[in-house]
């Protein structure tokens, strides 16, 4: 059991629920999204994002479309759809869920 | 001074050198290996290159317009490892473990560098010795008793082949990374370089140092000679090989169906009995003793359809490890079988029964043995099967083992009276066992009108087993009697100076008179 695996399986399964979350006020392009994540210290090499993007994007959470940069290629811009803000929503109640039960847990330990 | 090849990453085009254009490619190429499971790949792919381009263009100015390893590497550093983009828990999981066995070396058949079959080169490896002392200790075995052959053959199977880079990689016992896959990749390319390298230097040296050339094209000449010598007779091994592997398991097919019509199947319930301590069943036995010894030759076959054919399997490795593990469980079986078998054979017993033989001086005394004829038709043994075993049914149809291990000693005394002792033997686990064997071994003799019968057999009851019974019988005649033995004495006491015997073969049929420690030949011619 290596404390970096430990931490990076953390992160990934939390990952999805973040992307989400970003992407629910406004659309987004990859390198935004890999600002916020980036800049919450949620993620700290890019590569994991785009499996998962795809794979969002395939189950039918998230949609693309093609935008014109004015610097450089066409930015492939995320929303969500429809059955994605439905998904982030009950992600959201489990997230709380899920925090709150965990800080039960863990002051309960740090107390003994 | 870099040479540099333009790319088109994404739609948009760039300079990039060409040690980082290898570096990009090999990077991109992991990234794509990593994700083999996931659906979709070339649309990640086209993601990443997509991200790619545009880290490239952010650090693109005007002062610096090509793309140097410099940036590929800082790139790789933000993106991450190949392993990064796995995001499958299970997947991770196996990299994960891939990961700890990373620093360890791994043991892998390389193929790369393989005489047969790779096995010495990857030992090689393994052990960080040249591949040339494995194979001298291969060909040393194959000497000395062909163990080599057998062993090489198991290790064959059992050493998967390193087929991937990473195993190549984890076979010479580096970690896997990007930078040592590309390390290797390298390598593959300058072993490339260095042979163009040196065709070039040939021809040079064509030109102004022909003796030397001359020489070195002769050894090239051998060298290729012996190659192809060497692999003809790899092809001829293999032929040998598999015609000897068939043929060795048609001929133990062969004689295990003989033996078992002869020997197993019909009086098999008896050989059992007779032989069997354990409660494994006969029929079990003979197939566990069937495939121990039909799955070398069928391993044998193997290695010669492998010689003949390189690189091809005819059985997965699944269903060869199974063979192999199957071939060990019928051996130990085997081995366990043995042992049992032999511990009831530990302890040997006597018993001794002495009798008064009413035999005075210058009497004389007619020996001869008896025969049965429910057991057998003769009273001679056959000479192949002195101590033979053999079941038979008595009147009463109960079984009865009946056994010719009879020994005939003759010897004298100073008593006036002779005697006859009867000492019955026999074997068992315990000292205890062996006596009961020994006292149920049922022997028999008739002293009629100075004529003494010897039973030329012993019968015990089958439940006692065959475990060596023997019965000894001592016949001593008191001072000038005289001995009268019938020819059939003959096979009863051979060897009779081993065993103290004053009867000599040769001398059955003559009067003999007893002397202290010997007889005198009556009638002899000379």
């Amino acid at each position: 059991m290596k404390l970096e695996n430990t931490k990076a399986q953390m992160r990934k399964g939390v990952l999805e629920f973040c992307i989400l979350s970003v992407l629910e006020p406004k659309d987004a392009y990859v390198a935004e999204i890999l600002e916020t994540l980036k800049d919450a210290k949620m993620l700290v090499v890019e590569g994991t994002i785009y499996p998962l993007l795809t794979r969002l994007k395939n189950s039918g959470l998230l949609e693309y479309r093609w935008e014109e940069s004015p610097t450089g290629p066409p930015r492939k811009y995320y929303g969500l759809t429809e059955s994605g803000k439905l998904f982030l929503k009950v992600l959201n109640t489990t997230w709380n869920a899920l925090q709150t039960a965990v800080s039960v847990v863990t002051q309960n330990q740090t107390k003994k | 001074m870099k040479k540099t090849i333009s790319i088109n990453l994404a739609g948009l085009f760039f300079h990039i050198d060409e040690d980082a254009y290898n570096q990009l490619q090999n990077y991109l190429a992991a990234v794509k290996r990593s994700m083999q499971n996931e659906q979709g790949t070339s649309e990640i792919i086209a993601d990443i290159e997509a991200r790619i381009a545009e880290l490239f263009s952010e650090r693109i100015s005007s002062s610096q317009q090509v793309i140097t390893s410099k940036i590929v590497e800082d790139i790789i550093n933000i993106m991450g490892q190949p392993e990064d983009y796995n995001i499958d828990d299970e997947n991770h999981n196996t990299t994960n473990s891939e990961h700890t066995n990373n620093n360890t070396k791994r043991l892998f058949r390389d193929k790369e560098n393989a005489f047969v079959g790779g096995v010495s080169a990857g030992l090689g490896h393994y052990f960080g010795v040249d591949a040339m002392w494995v194979r001298l200790i291969w060909i040393l075995l194959v000497f000395g008793l062909g163990t080599g052959v057998l062993l090489y053959v198991i290790l064959w199977c059992l050493i998967p082949a390193a087929n991937t880079t990473a195993e190549k990689l984890s076979m010479m016992g580096k970690p896997i990374n990007i930078t040592n896959i590309e390390e290797q990749v390298k390598e593959g390319f300058g072993n490339v370089k260095e042979h163009l390298d040196k065709v070039t230097e040939k021809v040079k040296q064509q030109d102004f140092n022909a003796l030397q050339n001359k020489s070195r094209s002769f050894f090239e000449a051998l060298s290729s000679f012996l190659s192809i010598l060497f692999k003809l007779f790899i092809k001829v091994l293999g032929i040998l090989l598999i015609i000897s592997g068939v043929f060795a398991i048609i001929t133990t097919t062969i004689s295990f169906f003989t033996l078992g019509i002869f020997g197993v199947t019909i009086p098999g319930i008896e050989f059992e009995s007779l032989l069997n301590t354990t409660s494994i069943p006969l029929w079990w036995m003979t197939i566990v003793l069937l495939i121990s010894v039909i799955i070398p030759p069928l391993f044998v076959v193997f290695l010669g359809l492998r010689l003949l054919k390189t690189g091809s399997t005819f059985l997965n490795k699944k269903a060869r490890i199974s063979l192999f593990v199957i071939w060990v469980i019928a051996i130990l079986h085997l081995v366990v079988f043995s042992v049992l078998q032999l511990v009831d054979f530990k302890e040997k017993a006597y018993v001794t029964k002495i009798n008064e033989l009413p035999v005075t001086q210058n009497d004389t005394l007619f020996l001869e043995m008896s025969k049965n004829a429910n057991y057998t038709k003769l009273t001679y043994r056959d000479i192949f099967k002195s101590d033979e075993f053999k079941v038979y049914r008595d009147d009463d149809q109960n079984q009865l083992i009946y056994g010719s291990n009879i020994r005939l000693i003759v010897r004298s005394t100073n008593d006036s009276l002779g005697s006859i002792s009867v000492e019955k033997s026999s074997r068992g686990k315990t000292y205890e066992l062996a006596k009961e064997r020994a006292e149920n071994v049922q022997y028999g003799y008739t002293f009629d009108e100075n004529t003494l019968i010897l039973n030329s057999y012993f019968t015990t009851a089958i439940s006692h087993k065959f475990r060596d019974q023997g019965v000894e019988v001592i016949v001593t005649l008191p001072k000038d009697a005289v001995l009268y033995a019938n020819k059939n004495t003959y096979s009863f006491h051979r060897n009779y100076n081993k065993h103290q015997d004053l009867l000599k073969n040769g001398e059955e049929e003559h009067f003999l008179k007893v002397k202290s420690n010997t007889l005198e030949c009556l009638d002899c011619k000379n």
